[in-house]
């Protein structure tokens, strides 16, 4: 029903007092809005689209963390003060009781046991609940207030006014609209809607301020830290670490103890995979041996300060907790930087070392068979090739995948073979059963497939239902300016916008016009004299006429490849599976057909001649067949793609590297943040958990978020267990059934939220990617970054607001 | 006094220690009230767990005090940019044994944001002055514990402070070692800087204390200064030069008859240690709060509260 206020306010003003009186609204047009934006602003689960949406969104999110963390803060701080109302005392064990109550009498009228009155249109049970509420609200609130009346705390009681306005508010609106509103079927909305209403928009508000108040002490909190005295205690946490755990040393000496002899359990199942292993084992170790040193480091550091009370002598100098903290976490980042660029560093060169010299060995075993057996000495050429491939960082620009099946009928997926482990699907051979792999502004595989059907019966496409994918192909990378192929690509852009209407362009058309006409005769000569070249036998002369023409024309584009082949017989022995490739311009019609063997295990890559990228504005299809009968071709998304760039390997290193730092960054901070107030055995555990949960389990934990397990939440479960029902099983609903799905539809929510406080660490993980010789991206980076300190700056602040609570001499 | 000259200032300072649920376990300072002044050695007398380290820690905000409040240079105690201007020394050398005597004194100095070459002179100034250049370079862990203390010392005047809390400064301390401190202290003071002890060596106390306050069981039992303390009021002492044998026994009555050089008619004083026992003995056989009257100004009770 709301939602069409908010649907209302974003109409045109001058619609909305007749929208509003369809619909059957007396209000009027400046309050339809007004009431829109409040609703926008205030309920917590509704938002708008785009960048303003998604911030509003995360607003409201903090705004209701602060708030719950204020006011447990204020809880605590009661409970600690002992806080004892007398009078209100009953009051409250009323409620409490009354809650109980009104639950019960709920489940049972729920679940048919009993059939409760209605006090003015809301069930009893209701009412009761409501009262309850109250009551202990009530009690809460004047406990709330005694306690910072007792502590002096004039900032936290003008908030708590301030936060009783904002709740008023809320009510307000949410009355409001109870007042006005009245659905087009006549049905108006009851009290409790719309004190329901009130409250989630009254809660948002409250939240607003809270972390209005937050972002101040922080802002005030942040002014007073001093890089001075941050790095001097970051410097007495490295010195600690050196002196005390001797963690750097241990670490260092595992670390080349493990290198000394990782060609002797480092052995790769095929040569060509050695750059991958040993890159993806370094970098594991790298990883693991710091994120080891942090567990052992981060947590035990404060509990132990605190313990052995040297902490006595930092507090009582002008040191700010969040220095205290800060410092710390820069401290050990230091030390694990400098531990990442030595481990790095010695990584890196043992992998050149060994990677190189294997390519080395392998190209002149190649050279010395080649005249014996060519065939072995293709073998090692492809195996050099593979190797010198893997060390480098390749940029992919990846196309949309869809299939054609055996029928030629559109399929989202390829032929399952029967491999249930497998993502790759499956084109027969010798079929019109092909992968697809599309290029440009796309739509899902899923509207392509159903839209391929209907093109293919002659019916008219329907509207995608899933978000457009924007995969073109970058053509001004591949297209050299001053060729040939990059004169008529702009050309022919050019006269697209012409034929569109865009005047003026006249003038350019005809530069580009003379341009080609220039470069052709240039072609045309080259041509003529590299034939004569040949003709002549003098390779001189071919090699400068090859030069001279490869000046005129953009280098030709690598489409890479590594599919697997499924074979159903054996076939002819020695004989590879053939796959077609056809790369088509869907603009210009242009293409490029050829077959290849496909090499198993290995990447294949065909050179696709520029031109026919021109024209494409970054639209291509690129269709894969498998031509031999019987036999099938495995592929997946990511096997087929077009090489945009390839980057340094050792900048690509050292990005993979920034991916085990930021690791330890987050998990650092985490250590620090339980060390503020767990003893250190304890906040070891904790960071371990943390560690375990982001790195291991965290594909179970966002299951539990989305609550897409079977079996139920925690209570639900918990019945299952004593009950020995299985998890598929259905169940009675049986009072304490219904009672248990009661408890978890209240837990569950906060619990599935509660999941995102662990970091998803294997994400920040990029090591595969610097592995397999694809190129950590900028933008991956950054995102990484941002990430990583989306947990560690919150981590620390939390830290810091425990700390400044906590009696470090208690 | 002015407010300006008022360094500390507590006023009905409790605190109560509780157990993990929150139950009172020990009520470790009730209701204190005092104030220190500019320029002063302090004295804060007491056996062991009479609450002076709980002061100290109060005043630092190393705990926060269950009620009341205690204020430092007139602001409170939560105040981290107070720290700026005073020293403290723990009870235990609570220092990094990890570092040696020059790192720990530069570690100290940046946290006071001291610039590098004046921390450098500081260092060696300090280093001299507790006698430790031969040891500078070694970790603190080698240390005795004496070189402790007096490692700790350093590191609570690096900041040159105005207000320097010393937490039984001489404790470990070999004779010697003690002495030098007391003069250091004593030196500190005729630099104009206020010095708050703890401690329960009541020699040391007496020869250094311009004031002190005496806790027992976290109650102020006595407070005022030195001289007025030790001074027993109802005995009256005269000393006479050249009184013939035959008036000693008279001696009140014959003085001014027999016209003889009067030198000195006074109270005798007794001992710090002396008081502090009679005061703790005092305090078991009758417990409970008593009036305090701060000795300095009689006329104006310092401390009092319902017995």
């Amino acid at each position: 029903m709301l939602d069409t206020f908010l649907l209302l306010a974003q109409a045109d003003a001058p619609q909305q007092a007749q929208q509003a009186q369809q619909i059957g609204l007396d209000m009027p047009a400046w309050l339809l809005n007004f009431i829109g934006w409040v609703y926008l602003f205030g309920d917590p689960a509704y938002t708008t689209k785009g960048i303003f949406g998604s911030l509003l969104t995360w607003l409201k999110i903090i705004g209701l963390f602060s708030l719950v963390a204020w006011i447990g803060a204020r809880i605590l701080g009661a409970i600690k003060d002992r806080i004892n109302l007398p009078a209100l005392s009953g009051i409250a064990a009323a409620g409490l009781l009354g809650g109980i109550v009104s639950v019960l009498f709920q489940v049972l009228q729920s679940t048919g046991r009993i059939a409760l009155p209605s006090v003015a249109g809301v069930s009893a049970g209701a009412v009761l609940g409501l009262v309850s509420m109250l009551a202990v609200l009530v009690w809460l609130e004047a406990t709330l207030w005694v306690s910072m009346s007792r502590r002096k705390a004039q900032g936290d009681k003008f908030l708590f006014v301030v936060m009783h306005f904002a709740l008023a508010l809320g009510l307000f609106f949410g009355f409001l609209v109870y007042s006005y509103a009245v659905v087009p079927e006549g049905i108006k909305l009851t009290f409790m809607d719309a004190i329901s209403q009130g409250v989630r928009i009254g809660l948002t508000f409250m939240g607003y301020t809270s972390l209005l108040m937050l972002a101040f002490r922080l802002v005030m909190e942040f002014s007073g830290v001093n890089p001075i005295r941050t790095l001097a205690i970051g410097w007495l946490a490295r010195k600690e670490a050196m002196r005390r755990m001797w963690a750097p040393y241990v670490v260092l000496a595992v670390f080349l103890v493990v290198l000394a002899f990782t060609h002797w359990f480092l052995q790769p199942p095929r040569p060509a995979e050695m750059s991958r292993l040993f890159v993806g084992t370094l970098t594991l170790l790298c990883s693991l041996l710091i994120t080891l040193m942090i567990i052992f480091l981060s947590p035990l550091s404060l509990p132990t300060d605190i313990q052995q009370q040297t902490i006595y002598t930092i507090v009582s100098k002008p040191v700010s907790r969040l220095e205290l903290i800060w410092g710390r976490i820069v401290g050990y980042m230091g030390l694990v930087t400098v531990i990442v660029a030595l481990f790095g560093g010695i990584s890196y060169i043992y992998l050149i070392r060994q990677v190189n010299s294997t390519i080395r060995a392998t190209v002149s075993e190649a050279d010395s068979v080649r005249a014996d057996n060519p065939l072995r000495a293709a073998q090692l050429d492809d195996q050099a090739e593979q190797l010198t491939a893997r060390m480098s960082a390749r940029v992919p620009v990846k196309g949309s995948l869809v299939f054609r099946d055996s029928r030629g009928v559109p399929q989202i997926k390829g032929i399952d073979v029967g491999q249930e482990l497998e993502y790759r699907t499956h084109v027969e051979g010798a079929t019109p059963s092909k992968g697809i792999w599309r290029f440009g502004v796309v739509s899902h595989p899923f509207d392509e497939v159903r839209n391929m059907a209907a093109r293919d019966a002659g019916r008219t496409p329907t509207p995608p239902a899933y978000p457009i994918q924007d995969r073109r192909v970058p053509v001004d990378n591949f297209l050299r300016p001053g060729t040939i192929e990059y004169v008529d690509n702009q050309l022919f852009l050019l006269k697209g916008r012409q034929a569109q209407g865009t005047t003026g362009l006249e003038s350019r058309i005809e530069a580009l016009n003379t341009e080609k006409r220039t470069l052709s005769a240039k072609d045309a000569e080259l041509q003529l004299a590299l034939k004569n070249a040949q003709a002549s036998g003098d390779s001189a002369a071919v090699d400068k006429a090859e030069a001279a023409l490869a000046e005129v024309h953009s280098d030709p584009f690598r489409v890479e490849m590594s599919f697997t082949i499924y074979r159903t017989t054996k076939g002819r022995i020695g004989e590879p599976v053939f796959a077609a490739i056809k790369v088509i311009n869907p603009v210009t019609g242009e293409q490029y057909e050829n077959t290849f063997p496909v090499r198993e295990y290995y990447t294949d890559y065909q050179l696709v001649p520029p031109s026919v990228l021109v024209g494409s504005d970054g639209f291509l299809n690129i269709e894969v067949q498998c031509v031999s009968s019987t036999q099938y071709l495995g592929m997946a998304e990511s096997d087929l793609f077009i090489l945009a760039s390839n980057g340094s390997f050792f900048w690509n290193f050292v990005r993979g590297l920034v991916g085990v730092w930021l690791q330890a960054l987050v998990l650092t901070s985490i250590g620090v943040f339980a060390g503020t107030f767990l003893s250190w055995p304890v906040a070891l555990l904790t960071t371990i958990a943390f560690f375990i949960g982001g790195q291991v389990a965290y594909g179970y934990l966002q299951e539990l978020a989305f609550q897409a397990q079977f079996g139920g939440g925690p209570f639900e479960s918990l019945y299952r267990l004593i009950s020995h029902d299985n998890q598929m099983s259905d169940l009675t609903p049986t009072v304490a059934v219904v009672t248990a799905k009661t408890f978890d539809s209240l837990v569950m929510p906060v619990m599935s939220r509660l999941v995102y406080v662990v970091p998803n660490f294997a994400s920040l993980d990029v090591s595969n990617t610097v592995a397999d010789g694809f190129a950590v991206t900028g933008s991956q980076v950054i995102g990484n970054v941002l990430m990583a300190l989306a947990y560690a700056l919150p981590f620390s602040i939390a830290g810091f607001f425990v700390l400044k609570n906590r009696e470090v001499a208690a | 006094m002015s407010q300006r000259d008022i360094i500390i200032e507590t006023k009905n300072l409790t605190k109560v220690y509780r157990d993990f649920w929150g139950r009172p376990k020990v009520q470790a300072l009730k209701a204190l009230d005092l104030q220190v002044h500019r320029g002063e050695i302090f004295g804060l007398l007491g056996p062991n767990g009479s609450g002076k380290t709980t002061t100290i820690k109060l005043l630092l905000g190393l705990l926060f005090p269950t009620e009341g409040e205690a204020l430092i240079f007139n602001e409170p105690t939560t105040n981290v940019k107070k720290n700026e201007r005073i020293g403290y020394l723990p009870e235990e050398s609570y220092l990094y044994k990890f570092l040696n005597a020059e790192e720990t004194l530069d570690f100290y100095g940046r946290l006071f944001k001291i610039k590098a070459s004046e921390r450098r002179s500081r260092i060696n100034k300090l280093i001299d002055m507790v006698g430790l250049n031969h040891a500078r370079h070694r970790q603190l862990r080698e240390y005795s514990k004496g070189m402790q203390r007096r490692i700790g010392l350093a590191q609570a005047i690096i900041n040159d402070p105005e207000l320097v809390l010393l937490d039984e400064p001489t404790s470990g301390l070999d004779p010697i070692g003690t002495a030098e401190i007391k003069d250091l202290i004593l030196e500190l003071r005729n630099q104009g800087k206020t010095i708050v002890l703890s401690g329960h060596l009541l020699a040391d106390m007496q020869d250094i204390c311009d004031r002190i306050a005496i806790l027992h069981r976290g109650e102020l039992r006595e407070l005022g200064r030195v001289q007025e303390l030790l001074t027993v009021q109802d005995i009256t002492q005269i000393k006479v030069r050249d009184l013939p044998e035959s008036a000693v026994a008279e001696i009140r009555s014959v003085i001014e008859r027999h016209q003889g050089n009067l030198v000195a008619v006074d109270h005798p004083t007794t001992t710090l240690e002396e008081l502090f026992l009679r005061i703790v003995r005092e305090s078991d056989q009758f417990p409970g709060r008593r009036k305090v009257v701060d000795r300095q100004t009689p006329s104006e009770p310092v401390a009092s509260s319902p017995n």
